[in-house]
């Protein structure tokens, strides 16, 4: 009895991963950010960009450093570097404490898993795996920032238009992606919405970037708020050099977003295979 | 480079082992190497080969002492000979594992080849002739806690060329578990039983990411499809015999699994196969049927192919070793056929009228496969069923379209102490969907096949000739008649020279091409080497319904393999 009932644990497992069954209802889900309304182009773009991802939660207490830092790099680089500040994993949880202001989104959570962002600070650096990591410390997004603009290929460029449609409360985003060489794989773009200028509770433990054990006034930048679409099909299989894409989004802003003038539109185009962001760019609205 | 320097260490330690033992085991292995040099020839379609010669090769050492066993399988494809996946370029050990056995328990580490049942939900396999190789990587743990139940466990990726699948979510991860229970091993009683009952079932779970889909509808909206990331299929089976009377049963079942084979549809598949035998002295019957709904099961729902299959869903046609017979192959079809198959033997008695001095083999064949009833639902996407069921399907019901059908006849008869024949016809109602050409027509062919065996003392002489008469003729791929005729010598089992041609001579719209080879080979105990110069047609291989093909060459083939 006894040999039987461990041979049985080799099956039981399977009866907890099963498999998973999609509801009708949620099988098709429709989306309603594609639009055909446009609004003109203002944002053109002629340079290779980089894109960072500063994994962060109030409950880090090291993370004000890191956005101390995002913003020294911000004035280092200027347009050549965009910043999006995704609140994420455990230390994002909301609670009394910072008056429950939740910033996670469940498209955050999921890239904070992906790319093994769990301790926090950490960043990407436009998805770019440096060794067997996608993560980069704060004390090497500097030289690693260096590096890809340094190294990076200019694939595309995005070219903007955005506009605050204020009756509908919607934002309409205008791209018009051009590849600059030809380019063999699928290609995704992401079009999403990032709030400076909010302020809250951060926890801290280093006096330098602030009061400890938190900063009750902390400013919170660059924090992603909305999203249009995320992983969205932009190419398919090999692209020639001069293909342009153009497309039209719109976003629901609702009561989460606290100031429309101090967002920003990021739009970013990955490669479906590697994951790694080939062009990004930004809009203020 | 490291790896072959440690191959070749293995190897040479291993040759040298065998003779005396290693650590008190025993060490055994095989090789094999197919060289190829073809030169292009426009009028059979033949490529140019840039390398000049291509070349496959592999060998496999094994070492067991006791309750321990631990082998590995080194390959080269350098390059891959023609017909054969480029991607296999390259050469490494794709194949390695440790295995022992304490108690009741098994455990293999590493690489491992694995059937639950009939295979409908799971079977990792190599078939060399195919490029197919879909061998486990992880853990198998095997436990015998009782005399007639086992219960095995499975984890693990797929092989796929040379991909380095354990970093990528997107090679899907394979668990799975299998009970077999004996009733006749369990209970004392039933023992010495002239019935024979066994149960079994098992279940797969394959885990892959899904990054969002896509699609857009009729009026253009967008919609973007969930997609499952942990497929399940679970299958029941049962094994009875009696006497002479047999019955083997297996119904299966899938859950929800959108993929690029099914046209990303969330409908459940299943299927069922059944085959009942009978078996006497001169006598075998055996029938067989199945059913297959949307069960194309692969461990990446992205892949079409053959590679990452993880079920195995047999062809229910007579496997022909005569190549003509074998030019219209039956190719399953996993999105849905139903199929039947019926094979009689009979064998003559010795000096009875039909039978003669020797006795007379007759072997009857009979198989049919057909679509299954599909009624469409509505579709969403613009041109395709994405994200929807598909369709539905009345379980019994068959379809419109034939897809394979023959009746076969094959009578061997040995004639006189030194000459034995042979005869086999075939008739072949052949669907040209097996070939990707969905939709175009038919081909229905009567084959013909003589094969006599002469010996001559110590040597053999044995000529064969095949006739394949068919109206059509459409160029790419059914071009008209052919014949193909064959004379093979043996001297005393070493040596072989043979000579074949086969002829299209009812091709219509193209060159009357002669297909001729020559080859010679030698035997050695173990070792044989062989080497073949001619042309070869184009075409399509199929074994157990896995197809593949084979495109034309024109030049020389030799092959070495050996074991010890």
């Amino acid at each position: 009895m006894k040999k039987i009932l461990l041979s049985l644990i080799l099956v039981f497992p399977l009866l907890w991963i099963s498999c998973d069954n999609i509801e009708d209802e949620d099988k098709l889900t429709f989306v309603p950010y594609i639009t055909n309304l446009s609004t003109p182009i203002t944002e053109v773009q002629d340079q290779q960009k980089v894109l960072l991802e500063d994994y962060t939660g109030w409950k880090c207490t090291n993370c004000a450093r890191a956005a101390a830092k995002a913003t020294e790099l911000t004035n280092k680089y200027g347009e050549e570097l965009v910043v999006m500040a995704v609140h994420s994993t455990l230390f994002a949880v909301p609670s009394a404490t910072n008056g429950n202001i939740d910033f996670r989104t469940d498209y955050g959570e999921k890239w904070a898993i992906e790319f093994g962002c769990s301790a926090l600070p950490t960043g990407l650096l436009n998805r770019n795996k440096f060794g067997a990591a996608y993560t980069v410390n704060d004390g090497n997004w500097d030289s690693q920032i260096q590096s890809l603009l340094d190294n990076s290929e200019h694939v595309m460029n995005i070219n903007l238009g955005a506009e605050f449609r204020a009756v509908e409360n919607k934002i309409l985003v205008s791209t018009s992606t051009e590849f600059l060489r030809n380019f063999d794989t699928t290609t995704l773009i992401n079009v999403v919405v990032v709030e400076s200028g909010i302020t809250g509770v951060q926890m801290n433990s280093l006096p330098e970037y602030g009061t400890t054990p938190k900063i009750v006034d902390f400013t919170f930048n660059h924090v992603l708020r909305k999203k249009a679409v995320i992983d969205y099909p932009l190419s398919s299989g090999s692209t020639a050099s001069g293909t342009k894409f153009v497309n039209n989004y719109l976003l629901d802003i609702d009561t989460d977003i606290i100031d429309i003038s101090k967002c920003k539109v990021i739009v970013f185009v990955t490669n479906s295979v590697t994951k790694q962001v080939l062009q990004v760019n930004e809009i203020h609205l | 480079m490291k790896r072959l320097i440690f191959f070749i260490s293995v190897l040479a330690i291993s040759v040298s082992a065998s003779a005396q033992g290693i650590f008190g085991g025993k060490v055994t292995g095989n090789f094999q190497m197919d060289v190829q040099a073809s030169k292009e020839d426009t009028v059979i379609g033949a490529a140019k080969v840039n390398e000049k010669m291509l070349m496959n090769a592999f060998g496999n050492i094994l070492y067991t002492n006791g309750d321990f066993s631990a082998g590995m399988r080194f390959e080269a494809y350098l390059n891959p000979i023609l017909g054969f996946d480029p991607q296999y370029k390259g050469a490494g050990v794709p194949y390695r594992f440790a295995s022992y056995k304490k108690d009741f328990l098994e455990v293999t580490l590493g690489n491992y080849y694995e059937q639950f049942g009939n295979g409908l939900i799971f079977r990792s396999y190599e078939e060399r002739n195919l490029g197919l190789d879909n061998a486990m990587d992880g853990i198998r743990v095997v436990a015998r806690p009782l005399e007639g139940i086992t219960i095995k466990g499975i984890v693990g990726k797929q092989r796929k060329y040379w991909e380095k699948v354990w970093e990528s979510d997107d090679f899907g991860l394979i668990r799975g578990a299998d009970a077999e229970i004996s009733l006749n091993s369990l209970i004392k009683g039933f023992n010495d039983s002239k019935a024979r009952l066994s149960f079994g079932g098992s279940f797969i779970s394959i885990y892959q990411k899904a990054d969002p889909r896509f699609i857009t509808a009729k009026d253009g909206s967008l919609y973007k499809m969930t997609l499952p990331e942990n497929i399940g299929a679970g299958a029941a089976r049962m094994l009875f015999s009696y006497e002479q009377w047999s019955l083997n049963a297996e119904y299966a079942r899938k859950g929800q699994d959108p993929n690029a084979v099914n046209g990303y549809i969330f409908k459940p598949g299943d299927a069922i196969f059944v085959s009942a035998g009978y078996s006497a002295k001169g006598l075998g019957i055996n029938l067989s049927a199945k059913r297959i709904d949307n069960m194309s099961f692969k461990s990446r729902r992205d892949e079409t192919g053959n590679m990452l299959n993880v079920n195995y869903l047999p062809a229910l046609t007579r496997q022909h070793a005569y190549s003509l017979f074998a030019m219209y192959p039956y190719s399953t079809q996993v999105n849905g056929e139903m199929g039947v198959q019926a094979d009689v033997m009979y064998k003559f008695k010795k000096n009875s009228i039909l039978g003669g001095k020797y006795g007379t083999e007759l072997k009857l064949n009979y198989s049919r496969s057909m679509s299954i009833d599909k009624t469409p639902v509505v579709q969403i996407a613009n041109g395709s069923f994405e994200g929807t069921d598909g369709y539905t399907s009345t379980y019994l019901s068959m379809g419109d379209e034939l897809y394979f059908e023959e009746y076969n006849l094959e009578i061997g008869k040995k004639v006189t102490k030194e000459l034995k024949l042979n005869l086999m016809y075939s008739y072949q109602t052949f669907n040209p969907i097996a070939f990707g050409h969905s939709g175009e027509e038919f081909v229905y062919a009567n084959i013909f096949a003589l094969d006599a065996t002469k010996k001559l003392a110590k040597n053999s002489l044995r000529a064969e000739l095949q006739l394949l008469l068919t109206e059509q003729n459409y160029g790419d791929w059914a071009k008209g008649s052919w014949v193909q005729g064959t004379l093979e010598y043996n001297i005393a089992g070493k040596w072989f020279i043979a000579a074949t041609d086969q002829w299209n001579y009812g091709n219509k719209y193209e060159e009357k091409v002669h297909y001729y080879n020559f080859a010679a080979g030698y035997n050695q105990g173990t070792n044989r080497i062989s080497i073949s110069y001619g042309k070869q047609r184009n075409g399509i291989i199929c074994i157990g319904g896995v197809c593949r093909e084979v495109p034309a060459s024109n030049g020389l083939f030799a092959t070495i393999t050996s074991s010890f």
